[in-house]
């Protein structure tokens, strides 16, 4: 994979959902509650998709992980040991 | 004015923000509390979509404060009337230096680990709690509680799992890190999710020993991120 | 006051697992469990005490819950005293989810902070 294509990925979907898990369920919060609106269910999918920017990129990334690969395997931010 | 609000911080070099946009492309700024600095912006509508452009505007903002200094970032969607942060501020001075005392030179790493799905021993111990009578048809009454029984074992068994796999973990990270902020979510899937601060020069040491610590169990498997801002060190309540 | 010496540039949180597939699913819990809207500005009076109401309903709730089991395992009920007992616990179940429906409120929104003592549920 080359690294313009990376480069249009951007972050993995991974990334973002450990993103979501901190900045959402912690931090410092002034009042009791916090005002957001989610798109629901739709976000997750949503999310791919403006991730990758393209149904074909997203089936791409789909059939990266079918054929066994880590869809992030050349991604700079994430390294395996 | 209303403000949208992204880390509180000691004195820093602003001039890094000049680079940086935060959510809706508004510039953040910072509002001055003596030794208290916040970091905000002005506000997009209200309610604050969670969309992935929004949480990394929120993200981006504060890692460029993070760059210089330890901050106490502020949970996505912190959209402040006019004065609520200045009283928020007030009324916590003492709390808020004291986190921010705790944090400073230190960073969040997180550790997430999920336990392979049950053993064999797992389901019988989960098994044994059932009616002693299959045979007999059940009711509706009791076949509510009978499942609730079945939920509550399981629940005990991955809570105790969930303590153990903690435990563990704290022992193996004693000395190395500063603090840790664990929270135990025992489902069937993930065991723990724990947060350590971990001071920089220290950043190396910690993963070298996590790496020797994820090989010692196998059968646990093992998300690791960071450095990230100090999320997990807020909590004002201690 | 901690400046750090050289690149001034932030870095991005590095992330690593060699099982993304099954953090993913995990993950995914987060945004499922979040409400459709959580809305300061538009909670009533109304809403703030159904809210304290139904926290403490369902604390209740908990604990009838916890101590039915409790009986049903001494082996001191008859099947139909456990039949009642169950029907009983499940029409509770199912009332409070629909208060819970009519108010807006999901699970995560039912707790009282009791500051020192910690939360209620």
């Amino acid at each position: 994979m080359t690294s313009e294509e990376w480069e249009d990925f951007g972050e993995s979907e991974l990334s973002l959902l450990e993103t979501l898990d901190h900045v959402l369920s912690l931090g410092l919060v002034v009042a009791g509650e916090i005002t957001i609106s989610v798109a629901n269910i739709e976000l997750i999918f949503v999310g791919l998709n403006l991730l990758v920017g393209s149904t074909e990129t997203v089936y791409q990334v789909l059939g990266k992980r079918a054929r066994g690969l880590d869809p992030g395997e050349t991604s700079p931010d994430i390294s395996s040991d | 004015m209303n403000v949208y609000a992204y880390c509180l911080s000691q004195e820093a070099d602003w001039s890094a923000l000049e680079a940086v946009t935060g959510l809706a492309g508004e510039r953040p700024f910072v509002l001055s509390y003596g030794e208290i600095v916040a970091v905000v912006s002005k506000p997009p509508d209200s309610p604050i979509a969670v969309t992935r452009e929004n949480v990394l505007a929120h993200e981006r903002v504060i890692s460029h404060v993070f760059a210089q200094t330890t901050p106490l970032p502020f949970r996505f969607g912190g959209l402040l009337r006019s004065g609520e942060l200045d009283r928020y501020v007030e009324a916590n001075r003492d709390s808020l230096l004291g986190l921010l005392a705790r944090v400073r030179g230190a960073v969040e790493m997180s550790v997430k680990i999920i336990h392979e799905h049950g053993s064999e021993e797992e389901d019988d111990a989960v098994g044994r709690t059932e009616p002693a009578e299959p045979e007999k048809v059940l009711g509706q009454g009791a076949m509510f509680l009978a499942a609730k029984q079945r939920e509550s074992a399981e629940s005990k068994l991955f809570e105790e799992r969930a303590r153990e796999i903690a435990n563990w973990l704290k022992e193996q990270l004693a000395g190395i890190v500063k603090d840790s902020f664990l929270r135990l979510t025992p489902t069937r899937g993930m065991a723990v999710k724990a947060a350590y601060l971990v001071e920089r020069p220290r950043l190396e040491e910690y993963r070298d020993r996590l790496k020797f610590v994820r090989e010692q169990r196998p059968e646990l498997l093992f998300l690791t991120s960071g450095p990230w801002p100090p999320y997990s060190f807020c909590d004002l309540i201690t | 006051m901690e400046h750090f010496r050289g690149s001034h540039s932030p870095v991005e949180p590095a992330i690593e697992t060699r099982h993304a597939d099954e953090f993913l699913e995990e993950l995914r819990r987060v945004t499922e469990a979040l409400p459709e809207r959580i809305n300061i500005d538009s909670e009533s009076v109304e809403q703030g005490l159904a809210k304290l109401v139904l926290t403490v309903i369902e604390f209740i709730r908990r604990l009838l819950e916890k101590q039915a089991l409790r009986r049903v395992e001494s082996g001191n009920l008859t099947p139909e005293q456990v039949e009642a007992l169950g029907l009983a616990l499940m029409k509770l179940e199912a009332k409070l989810e629909e208060l819970k429906t009519q108010f807006g409120l999901a699970e995560e929104d039912l707790n009282l902070n009791l500051g020192p003592l910690g939360r209620l549920i």
